[in-house]
């Protein structure tokens, strides 16, 4: 594969974590990602400033979705059960690294969680994130062999005609050679005739990895379509850059509710 | 008229070998080599004919006179020609797994079913993981999952949405979420909230309020929607296991399709494989994980699908015909089967494959033999066959269940049929024992099987003898016997009987003869086995076991024990004994002496009086009590005291064989006339005098005759016997020659005056029409003095009637 626009080697692999399985899933294809890029593994644990500002008003209720039981909101609690979420990841974490012989580090961001969670990681080069199931304990377990039959992963791949685009689908080239995956890259030409260029461009820097990889288009930047596509190519993971129009047009965690899988994004 | 004594053809009769067509052994066809007993055989084939409840059958007989051959050969020849009895599966219960059912099937299909089901758990597995894999099941539970999530993401979306209209936002908690007011997107602190106009904050208050109650009724909606979701997905589960196997078990069905029991099983199966389908998927999407971790397989547990497994109990050849089966150790479990356990983490546990077949189920449809002593020695087992024979079922059950030692939760078998002819093999004695102390016995064995332990002696079983030493030959690989080792087998087959007119039945002792004869025809370098390597294994076995005999006729020569054999005593006489150790027999002499005096008419058995004697040799003494009292001294009472005693006797003494010859040392202490000591006598007396057979007769003769040849050469020795005995005598050779060159004689008696006559020399004497005997004979003499006795005890009497009389008077 053409390293053109890959730009530098990526040596640090952050992924957002809080205590749902969604974001569990995410650390784990974090992990493979930099077991494949032979990255360090950092653990970005936020805790929601916004909620614990909120944890003053008496007539707020907090819903917990194991058991449906209601309580008032009280800051010190959440305080703690945020606490034990972070450790609880943390261990996590350290075990995942462990096992994949990984340089790990761990850490907790207070933060507004939508507006600084981009933020959170400005040391890394992949951000990773997992969907947070805020319905996950409703959510059934997977069904008895409802799986693929194969363990390959489908990556998806956002690219346009941006310097980091280029470098995303790098990123996803490289992990294609060390893991066996199914690339779809996901072309965003800003316009009808740009497609083909962009096309071109992306076989180009695939290089030999181009027979394994699927190149559909997608008009614009609508998250509901990407969301779409997402789920017709099976997408497990999808990596973008942190220009990308679906960051800047949409809120982060109104794409991700709608994509579905984990994101990575690269800087 | 004196008594003759016996030609040597008397005393031995003799097997003529020219009565043989054969050379050798080896021309002889063996058989079945078995030598029947017509009586028994008829019993036999009555008892196995007739099927009815109880008509089981007890050969009763000494053991070795081939009762089990006789018997097992017998019931083969039948049970080949009956039906071959069906084969019985174990299989799970899939409502009870406590009962295993038990499955009837023709026979041979037992093992096919077997096999049949170890292909169809395997079909089985790539079948269902098959549809588990399909993209048809991918796609359609993913649908169902889609529809819950879409469901709930819609109602939290118009809450969110609705929301938003309310400037509210949803937060994520730690365990849940929360609504919260916004201005300009941050939600709103507790200061910020205070700075609000009231009405604001009522309103947004009021806002909020509404949307956690929008909240919670979405909440409580969404287990349901899950738990609805999750019944579709079961119910699309169960559709597509049931589609993996329905095509198989129908294959099944149809294969089986004349066995109703089989299909029904098969169709539990498909109805249990649906409900457990998950079983059948790979390890990890069997077991939910617990607690967030993983457990593993346990590595030595049964594997689930151990419950499809068929246990062919009973297997059989559709062409073997009804089995007959020795149970060789009739013990509880060995009857009725047995549940295996196995150790797993410290624990028994069992299942219905560990049901073990007992000799009930493997005789089930045909014979059981079984050996009776075996049997009530074994603890419950006598129980158990009763009560197996009475329910008509075998229910297996352990012992300690039985005796309700353990209450533990265990398997309960569903009780199999059961029609089996049981033949019990037993001594005699177990049979009455049984008749006499258990009442269940007679209406379960209502066939006695009476084996005899003789066989008539003459041309036909001499030939059937002959075939069955050729059969030992051949089975034991052993030199062939020419004609005239047949006759010696014959000869000695004789003597075992104790009868010249009879042969024994007990097949043991003439099989261990022909296997000896072989050795010493080794020893000898023969090529074929002659009557002279016969003989030296007859003489060997006596050899090998004689020696207390020896030691008896060497201690009576050495003069420890007394016994004369020259010269004539007065009230002594040799009386024969004999003896049996180790199966061994022998006899030896012993003195009898008899004292007489004046007394009250009691003839004393000092051997009774000191409880040595048996009650059998007690009444030999009453009896010739009663012969003195009936034949001498008849006006008069009989005023005798006399006392009998076997000398030198330190054992106990049974049998009334010497009644004879404790009469003839009584009437000789009588007569005052001695009696030869170089005779001995044996034989029973009645109270008329007339001497009865006796048992034992050869060997009490040879016991006489060799303990006379220790002392040197013999010089007219011999023994009186009861004529009635005379066909029972099998001598051996020597004593034969000795008889024949007139050295030794053998006297053949019928009353106790013709033996008298012998011992004493003297003439017995008949009373005559004046109601006396003959001047100087036995029994005048005899006579004589017990009237003497009675004259004198009278006149002593009367003295002491007048003494009495003369002090009344004098007073």
């Amino acid at each position: 594969m053409s390293t053109e626009g890959s730009g530098r080697r990526v040596r640090r692999i952050a992924v957002a974590l809080d205590a749902s399985p969604h974001s569990l899933g995410g650390l784990e294809l974090a992990a493979g990602i930099a077991v494949a890029l032979d990255a360090e593994l950092e653990g970005v644990f936020v805790e929601d400033t916004d909620l614990l500002r909120t944890a003053g008003l008496p007539f707020l209720r907090e819903f917990r979705t194991a058991t449906l039981c209601e309580s008032a909101l009280d800051a010190e609690r959440l305080q703690r059960e945020l606490r034990a979420a972070a450790r609880r990841v943390r261990e996590h974490l350290e075990h995942s690294a462990a096992e994949l012989g990984l340089a790990w580090s761990f850490r907790v961001w207070r933060g507004d969680l939508e507006a600084e969670i981009l933020g959170a990681a400005r040391g890394a080069e992949l951000f990773a994130l997992g969907r947070i199931g805020r319905f996950a304990p409703l959510r059934r377990s997977r069904s008895p062999a409802a799986k693929s039959r194969t363990d390959v992963l489908v990556v998806g791949v956002l690219f346009n005609r941006s310097a980091a685009a280029a470098r995303a689908l790098s990123i996803a080239g490289e992990v294609g050679i060390r893991h066996p995956v199914s690339l779809v890259v996901v072309l965003q030409p800003e316009a009808p005739s740009e497609t083909a260029m962009l096309r071109t461009k992306a076989l180009e820097q695939l290089g030999p990895m181009r027979d394994q990889a699927r190149i559909v288009t997608l008009g614009g930047a609508d998250a509901a379509r990407l969301a779409a596509l997402v789920k017709d190519f099976g997408i497990d993971m999808l990596i973008l850059d942190d220009t990308n129009p679906i960051l800047t047009q949409t809120p982060l965690w109104t794409s991700l509710e709608r994509l579905g899988c984990p994101v990575v994004i690269g800087r | 008229m004196a008594v003759a004594p016996l030609k040597p053809d008397d005393l031995f009769r003799r097997c003529d070998p020219a009565q043989f067509a054969f050379e050798t052994t080896a021309e002889l066809e063996a058989g079945d080599a078995l030598i029947t007993q017509d009586r028994a055989m008829h019993a036999v084939r009555f008892g196995i004919g007739i099927r009815h409840a109880g008509y089981n059958l007890f050969a009763l007989g000494p053991s070795g006179t081939g009762k089990y051959a006789l018997i097992r050969n017998a019931l083969e020849k039948r049970a080949k020609g009956e039906a071959v009895p069906p084969d019985w599966c174990y299989v799970f219960n899939f409502e009870d797994a406590h009962r295993p059912r038990a499955m009837r099937l023709p026979p041979g299909k037992g093992a096919e079913l077997k096999r049949d089901m170890g292909q169809l758990v395997e079909d089985l597995h790539r079948a269902i993981r098959g549809v588990f894999e399909s993209d048809e099941y991918r796609t359609r539970t993913q649908a169902v999952e889609e529809e819950l999530e879409e469901r709930q993401e819609r109602t939290m979306g118009e809450i969110r949405e609705l929301a938003k209209e309310k400037d509210v936002i949803l937060l994520q908690t730690p365990t849940g979420f929360t609504l919260a007011p916004v201005r300009n997107g941050k939600p709103l602190g507790p200061n910020e909230f205070q700075a609000l106009p009231e009405k604001e904050r009522a309103r947004i208050e009021e806002d909020i309020n509404s949307l956690q109650t929008e909240m919670r009724k979405a909440l409580h909606q969404m287990p349901l929607w899950k738990k609805h979701s999750d019944e579709q997905i079961e119910e699309l589960n169960r559709e597509m296991a049931a589609a993996a196997i329905q095509s198989l078990v129908e294959a099944l069905c149809e294969k089986y399709g004349e066995l109703p029991a089989v299909v029904d099983y098969l169709r539990q199966v498909e109805r249990d494989v649906v409900d457990n389908f998950r079983q059948f998927l790979p390890e990890q999407d069997k077991r939910p994980p617990l607690l967030g971790m993983w457990m593993p397989p346990s590595g030595d547990g049964q594997p689930w699908n151990h419950r499809y497994r068929i246990n062919v109990l009973l297997g059989h050849d559709k062409n073997g015909g009804a089995p007959v089966v020795y149970a060789d150790l009739p013990a509880h479990h060995q009857l009725v089967g047995r549940i295996e356990h196995r150790a797993h983490l410290g624990a028994l546990e069992t299942d219905f494959t560990m049901i073990r077949a007992g000799a009930l189920h493997q005789a089930n449809g045909g014979y059981l033999i079984v050996d009776a002593l075996k049997l009530l020695l074994q603890p419950f087992a006598w129980e158990t066959l009763k009560r197996l024979l009475q329910a008509r079922e075998i229910r297996i059950e352990s012992l300690a269940q039985i005796t309700s030692l353990i209450s533990t939760l265990s398997l309960e078998p569903e009780p199999i049929p059961l029609d089996v002819k049981v033949v019990m093999l037993g001594e005699r004695h177990i049979y009455y024992l049984l008749y006499q102390l258990d009442p269940e016995f007679s209406e379960l064995f209502k066939v006695a099987v009476d084996f005899d332990e003789e066989v008539e002696r003459g041309p036909e079983n001499d030939l059937v003898y002959a075939r069955f030493v050729a059969s030992e030959v051949r089975r034991a690989g052993l030199r062939h016997f020419d004609r005239a080792a047949v006759a010696r087998v014959i000869e000695q087959s004789a003597r075992l009987a104790d009868d010249n007119e009879r042969l024994t039945s007990h097949m043991r002792s003439i099989g261990d003869l022909v296997r000896e004869a072989d050795y010493w025809a080794g020893t000898a370098g023969r090529e074929t086995i002659t009557a002279a390597d016969v003989q030296r294994a007859v003489d060997a076995q006596i050899e090998r076991a004689d020696r207390i005999s020896r030691r008896l006729r060497e201690e009576t020569t050495r003069g420890t024990i007394l016994i004369e054999t020259a010269g004539e005593r007065v009230g002594q006489v040799n009386g024969l004994a004999v003896m049996t150790l180790g199966g061994f027999s022998f006899g030896h002499p012993t003195r009898i002496t008899a004292r007489v005096r004046l007394g009250e008419g009691e003839v004393i058995d000092i051997e009774r009086e000191v409880k040595l004697g048996g009650p059998l040799h007690s009444k030999g003494v009453l009896i010739l009590q009663g012969f003195i009292a009936g034949r001498y001294a008849l006006d008069y009472p009989l005023s005798l005291s006399a006392s009998l005693v076997f000398e030198q006797s330190y054992g106990g003494i049974e049998g009334d064989s010497a009644s004879a010859a404790e009469l003839f040392a009584l009437l000789s202490a009588l007569a005052d006339r001695p009696i030869r000591q170089s005779l001995a006598v044996t034989g029973s007396v009645n109270q008329l005098g007339e001497i009865q057979a006796i048992g034992g007769v050869n060997e009490k003769i040879e016991g006489f005759y060799d303990t006379c040849a220790a002392r040197g050469p013999l010089d007219g020795q011999g023994v009186l016997i009861p004529a009635s005995n005379v066909k029972h005598l099998m001598l051996r050779a020597d004593i034969r020659e000795a008889v024949e060159q007139g050295r030794f004689g053998i006297y053949p008696i019928e009353t106790v005056d013709e033996g008298i006559e012998i011992l004493t020399g003297t003439q017995a004497g008949a009373r005559g029409s004046d109601g006396c005997f003959p001047d100087r004979s036995v029994n005048q003499r005899v006579d004589d003095r017990l009237i003497g006795f009675s004259k004198r005890l009278t006149e002593l009497q009367s003295r002491e009637g007048k003494g009495e009389s003369n002090e009344g008077a004098g007073e």
